[in-house]
């Protein structure tokens, strides 16, 4: 009896020993643990965002996380040229009243501006924001061959292109800083700032991030990727991934990228475009010619500022390889890979730095 | 086993079962872990439903922006069918590693994996 009883004494020993540590890991979990939580969004820009950050608690990351959606949401609005929003005037606003008035917007849609405005020389032309009516034509053209009911796949008119092709200029957008109003002078004149808006937003919550001291934090804004320092409080790098333009048949990556307190942007054409005789037409249009760029498939670019990295990345999307490449090397602080139509691939001097092993 | 005393034969027996429960957990413990991620269903940016990675199956999903229906096969998942305008998300390739995403956006849904060990970027653009 005695032996026994000890027997199931020790067995209760180790049993409750067992259960004590488990029942500890689980109300450690429940409380405070420091890690990485993340939270998607899918009501801006017309596109994906991915939110990460380091925080103790649930509770601290969905208060943070939220905050970010909603100053998200309203950049959203104020950069949209789509839709307009009740008691909100907007860039569409703007586009809406060329050649009829000023419109007084929100200081963050000057300030946009002004930065869409310093892209456009920083660029050597090839980021321009006032051309916004070539670039509906082909928005049409791109909505109407990939709607899902009865596709129509045609290329625009050549007249028409070139038509529209004229109608841009800084100088007909009159931006007052001390009345906050804009006013396209030119009524065939409109801003499209598609090529810039996603990663200069992405820049702005960097910014606040920043400000509030909330480092290990990370946001993917429909490909603009950006970072405020490294991945934790080791500071390890956050993974990039550079993605295969044949993404939709391949799973690999083409490459990953090391990432800490920069941004990185992609540009490429998989994303938005049709085919049409055996032509690939994207959304990244060649402002010298009226038609989409088509010399190379994807150009991914890593510098500090998040909407320069959009920008560059549109603009090196445009150029041709050599010209990018020399154009590239004359930045400070920018790399760049270039990956070919026949799936090579070209980096600038100092990309290599930043591959993962 | 007359020889031994009475004391030691508990002795022995005592020591026989911790060393069977110290194997027991040793076992526990350094085990592989089965589960090989989880598929999480986000929708707008709330997470509603979540699948295992390793159970075979396919999952609808309703909104009221429309239907899903997603495949998990050979630790993959993929989307089958959906009645969105432009299918993208039935163009994409199946996702296993932990972090990638499937999304479907005219529905606002995202599909992510998460809690797999195998290595993934963080983002991929």
């Amino acid at each position: 009896m005695k032996r026994i009883l000890s027997i199931l004494l020790i067995f209760s020993i180790i049993l409750s020993i067992c259960g004590c540590s488990s029942t500890k890991n689980i109300n450690e979990k429940e409380k405070k643990e420091y890690k990485l939580r993340q939270s998607f969004y899918t009501d801006t820009f017309d596109t994906f965002c991915a939110f990460y950050a380091f925080t103790n608690t649930e509770e601290e990351f969905n208060t943070l996380s939220n905050e970010i959606h909603n100053m998200l949401i309203e950049y959203h609005k104020f950069f949209d040229i789509y839709n307009e929003y009740d008691g909100i005037s907007n860039i569409r606003t703007i586009n809406n009243n060329a050649g009829i008035s000023p419109v007084k917007v929100d200081k963050k849609i000057i300030d946009l501006l002004k930065y869409c405005q310093s892209m456009t020389k920083k660029t050597n032309n090839y980021v321009d924001c006032t051309y916004g009516r070539v670039m509906s034509i082909w928005h049409q053209y791109i909505d109407l061959a990939t709607q899902e009911e009865d596709p129509i796949i045609s290329v625009p008119n050549n007249n028409d292109i070139q038509k529209a092709l004229q109608k841009h200029g800084w100088d007909t957008v009159q931006i007052d800083e001390k009345n906050s109003t804009v006013y396209i002078t030119d009524s065939m004149v409109s801003l499209n700032v598609g090529s810039i808006a996603k990663g200069y937003a992405a820049q702005r919550i960097a910014d606040y991030l920043k400000e509030k001291n909330l480092k290990y934090t990370a946001i993917n804004l429909g490909g603009n990727v950006t970072t405020i320092d490294g991945k934790g409080s080791n500071k390890d790098f956050w993974k990039v991934g550079v993605v295969n333009p044949e993404k939709y048949e391949e799973e690999e990556y083409l490459l990953t990228l090391n990432i800490k307190a920069k941004s990185v942007a992609t540009s490429g054409d998989y994303e938005r475009f049709y085919i049409a005789d055996d032509n690939r037409y994207c959304h990244i249009i060649d402002l010298k010619t009226g038609f989409p760029a088509n010399s190379i498939r994807a150009v991914t670019v890593i510098t500090d500022d998040a909407g320069y990295a959009d920008a560059l990345s549109t603009a090196l999307f445009i150029m041709p390889i050599n010209e990018g490449k020399k154009y590239v090397e004359s930045l400070n602080n920018v790399e760049a890979i270039w990956i070919l139509k026949d799936g090579k691939t070209i980096q600038s001097s100092s990309f290599e730095n930043y591959i993962a092993e | 086993m007359k020889f031994l005393s009475s004391f030691k034969k508990d002795i022995i027996l005592i020591f026989s079962i911790l060393l069977i429960a110290c194997i027991g957990i040793l076992i526990f413990y350094f085990m592989p872990k089965p589960q090989s991620g989880i598929v999480k269903i986000i929708e707008n940016g709330k997470f509603v439903k979540q699948l295992p990675l390793n159970e075979d199956t396919t999952y609808t999903h309703q909104t009221d922006r429309g239907t899903n229906t997603i495949e998990i096969k050979d630790n993959k998942v993929s989307v089958i069918n959906a009645d969105c305008k432009n299918h993208i998300c039935m163009k994409h390739y199946a996702i296993s590693k932990n972090g990638e995403t499937i999304i479907c956006l005219p529905h606002h849904l995202v599909i992510l994996i998460q809690e797999s060990t195998s290595s993934s970027a963080d983002f991929v653009i």
